[in-house]
């Protein structure tokens, strides 16, 4: 088993622009497992991932020089297998997204000051109620609470205002706790 | 379908073989020049046709109806070149959508970033209608010398009776109105003269004859009754 490498995202990033396939490598060692579940709690399936983050990982490489490697790599990698899944739903018209987003339209405050503790509940949670909820708020969960991004990585990845980030996230949480009052198995309290 | 396994094996491979290549610093350079000049166009566009407004309004003397009370607003409202809205709309809903590529547009607000590309092109706009440009093109469109738009500008000349507006020269003063030769400034032979019925409470006797003034009303055999009366 080889041991762990150290060097960051980023780093490798710049390794790839150089013409170093094997840093490529060690960057699709790393994202893989992350898109495979960002896609899964995305898609709300299990058909075609693979395929799917094949492409992301074949797109990410095509378009690596357009990376910024002063920046973190996550929102980019993510950001291109947003776009993917984005397209998987639209080709299999299964619920497709609202691409008129009126949360994108007038300014909100983003408020981020869920509690390390709080969150942790809300991730245990998450992992049961994703699946019934809408994909354009299973995918702004994923993101948070599952992928663990930040609401600027977030606004980078979706390409959405960082108060829009965070408004999204209330109205996802309201709506997993709608769905797991109505639940007779629920057992968790919920704070959205 | 892949496994999860052979993902990697497979993007390596096709990355080794050719099939796969990285496009250059060069092709994203050029996209977002492009991107840029798209912008810088529409947004001159969008200034070109906000600035022709602006001069126009204040060439033909339709801003004059926005004093004349809720009927000359009503009229000016008419007079609002459509095509010309619906033209900046769409060029600025195009760059709203460059601008979502770039980190400083899908950072702001939609609502903030298409007020924000209004601004700067109505200011842009206003300024250039202050400049000699639209005179300039006036006159080449009188000559017949300005393809596409003369017509526009040509327009301008037109004479608006049917609209209830009335340009034009004061011939005669009486005790009840005057008399208002329309001429428009151009060559054709479009001159009409009406008798104008003043609003209640005009000062009849402030006119002289040769004044150049613009009358809002209706028309009916010959005479205007007027709602509004501003000199040119």
């Amino acid at each position: 088993m080889e041991g762990a490498d150290t060097r960051t995202d980023e780093e490798l990033a710049a390794l790839v622009q150089g013409n170093n396939q094997d840093a490529f490598g060690v960057l699709m060692d790393r994202y893989q497992p992350k898109l495979m579940r960002y896609g899964r709690r995305f898609l709300g399936t299990e058909d075609s991932i693979e395929d799917v983050v094949q492409e992301v990982f074949i797109k990410a490489y095509r378009n690596i020089m357009d990376f910024d490697t002063t920046r973190r790599w996550s929102p980019w990698i993510y950001r291109i297998a947003h776009n993917a899944f984005v397209n998987a739903l639209r080709k299999k018209d299964r619920d497709p997204l609202v691409f008129l987003d009126l949360d994108a339209i007038v300014a909100h405050s983003a408020d981020d000051t869920e509690s390390a503790a709080e969150r942790e509940e809300m991730r245990r949670v998450v992992e049961r109620g994703i699946g019934k909820l809408s994909p354009a708020y299973r995918e702004i969960i994923a993101l948070y609470y599952l992928e663990e991004l930040e609401y600027r990585e977030i606004a980078d990845v979706l390409h959405v205002p960082t108060g829009t980030v965070g408004v999204r996230l209330k109205r996802a949480r309201e709506a997993l706790k709608k769905h797991l009052e109505a639940d007779p198995a629920h057992d968790s309290h919920l704070t959205p | 379908m892949n496994n999860p396994e052979d993902i990697k094996k497979n993007v390596l491979e096709r990355i080794r073989s050719g099939q796969v290549a990285m496009h250059s610093r060069a092709y994203f350079a050029v996209r977002v020049a492009g991107a840029i000049a798209l912008i810088a166009l529409a947004l001159a566009l969008i200034a070109l046709i906000a600035s022709f407004g602006f001069w126009s309004v204040h060439e033909s003397g339709e801003w004059l109806l926005l004093g004349f009370g809720g009927r000359g607003v009503s009229t000016f409202l008419g007079f609002i070149p459509w095509t010309g809205l619906i033209l900046v709309a769409v060029f600025v809903a195009l760059i709203g959508l460059q601008l979502r590529r770039f980190r400083l547009g899908y950072r702001s607000p939609l609502l903030f970033a298409f007020a924000a590309i209004l601004a700067a092109s109505f200011a842009l706009g206003f300024i250039v209608s202050l400049t000699p440009l639209h005179p300039l093109l006036q006159e080449r469109a009188d000559r017949g010398e300005l393809p596409f738009v003369g017509e526009l500008y040509e327009a301008l000349r037109a004479p608006q009776e049917d609209r209830g507006v009335f340009r034009g020269t004061v011939t005669a003063i009486g005790t009840d109105g005057f008399s208002l030769a329309c001429n428009d400034r151009d060559t054709d032979a479009d001159e009409r003269t009406y008798t104008v019925t003043p609003p209640s409470g005009f000062d009849a006797a402030s006119l002289h004859v040769g004044e150049r003034l613009y009358v809002a009303g209706d028309a009916a055999s010959g005479t205007v009754r007027a709602y509004g009366i501003h000199p040119l």
